[in-house]
């Protein structure tokens, strides 16, 4: 049942052609040049791209009433949420790993100075699909809370204040607190090395958001069913 | 049968377990900090290195760093710890690194007048000063290993034309 729902939460992504549109925009262009630079770190236009991706993960089956037919199946919630959280996850990763590979073929192709060795590649391919299952793991609870696609609206008001805060808020201790907690958050890997702390972090920031999101799930009604 | 609203035991003992790991493995790193051993002969101060390039003849080459900066670290990785860039640092050059740093124990002190003087607004730069020029040559962002050449090629290239131009021509 579960692999059902994996499969179709992937469906529903490759179906949406505006979004998809977006998507392939987002990876196109700027990304690829971002892949081409030496850090390769998830820059904003990732950001912008994960955001896409999981607009809407489990607040569209609510708006819709998908959500009552597919918990009248043999499926608890909580396995509603993995398979939503598998699929999202997993289609990020996959986009983010597809772009940054695009962006070392293209360097090695032009024989750019610079290009990123066999261990850099192993080790951003891997932190860059981490991030992506980490990253729709974050955004999960508020999915959940949210209806329809209105979560995509409330990152770009968050994104619009910190873009405010930024240019207005000169006191670096606040500057330091929202850093701090953007670093508990989604912590920042280490792009050569393999490091058990960052692995755990991921994981656990994971497990955390994946368990607040279930705990928002199962008190949350049902939406009543739709007229006949 | 059990509801499908309970939220599952074994989730609540996973995130637990792995929060006690995440602790566990961050004491670990920090007890045992991974050591990387520089090629390049960094000089402990910029006094020192100044002393010695007057000298020596040799020029000052400064990196700016930050702990933080991702590219900084792979340019460390893959170009500074290059055998061949890292021999002709050592032989042409007197190298000296300002590092900027969050934690503040690794931080070079007084970076922060360091980049000022230096004009330095992105990491990592480059920097090398030459001997009767106002202005240094300076290189900004993580070259790669060509680069780097290039740019040190082109700084001691600069050097020897300059101390053409300034000794005594031997002929009438």
């Amino acid at each position: 049942m579960m692999r059902a729902l994996f499969v179709q939460g992937l469906r529903r992504l490759g179906s949406a052609p505006i979004r998809m549109t977006v998507i392939l925009l987002l990876m196109a262009g700027p990304s690829i040049g971002q892949a081409l630079e030496a850090g390769s770190e998830p820059a904003a236009g990732d950001i912008y791209l994960a955001l896409i991706v999981c607009a809407g993960l489990v607040g569209s089956d609510f708006s819709r009433g998908e959500v009552r037919l597919i918990l009248a199946r043999p499926v608890s919630r909580a396995r509603y949420l993995l398979a939503r959280w598998l699929s999202a996850g997993t289609a990020l990763g996959a986009l983010l790993l597809v772009q940054y590979l695009l962006g070392c073929v293209a360097a090695a192709m032009l024989g750019l100075d610079g290009a990123p060795s066999w261990q850099r590649i192993m080790m951003t391919g891997c932190s860059l699909a981490t991030w992506g299952l980490l990253f729709a793991a974050m955004l999960l609870p508020i999915s959940v809370s949210l209806p329809g696609e209105t979560d995509a609206c409330l990152y770009g008001f968050v994104g619009l204040g910190l873009l405010v805060m930024r240019e207005f808020v000169d006191e670096p201790t606040s500057a330091r607190v929202v850093a701090e907690l953007v670093r508990l958050l989604f912590p920042k890997p280490d792009w050569l090395h393999y490091s058990p702390h960052y692995a755990f972090a991921v994981l656990s920031n994971s497990a955390i958001a994946l368990l607040l999101a279930c705990v928002i799930l199962t008190r949350r009604e049902l939406p009543s069913a739709p007229p006949a | 049968m059990s509801s499908s609203r309970l939220v599952p035991r074994w989730m609540i003992a996973l995130a637990s377990v792995l929060i006690l790991a995440r602790i566990f493995a961050r004491e670990w790193e920090e007890r045992h900090p991974r050591v990387e051993h520089d090629i390049v002969p960094w000089r402990a101060t910029l006094e020192q290195a100044e002393r010695e390039a007057a000298a020596t003849g040799k020029l000052i080459l400064l990196e700016f760093s930050a702990d933080w900066c991702g590219p900084c670290r792979v340019f460390d990785e893959e170009v500074l710890h290059d055998d061949a860039i890292a021999e002709l640092i050592s032989q042409r050059f007197v190298p000296f690194r300002v590092m900027e740093s969050e934690a503040g124990a690794i931080a070079t002190p007084g970076y922060d007048a360091l980049q000022e003087r230096f004009e330095v607004t992105g990491f990592p730069t480059l920097v090398v000063t030459l001997p009767g020029q106002a202005k240094p040559k300076r290189l900004v962002g993580a070259p790669g290993r060509r680069a780097m050449r290039e740019f040190l090629e082109g700084a001691l290239l600069a050097q020897a034309r300059g101390r053409r131009e300034t000794a005594p021509s031997a002929t009438p």
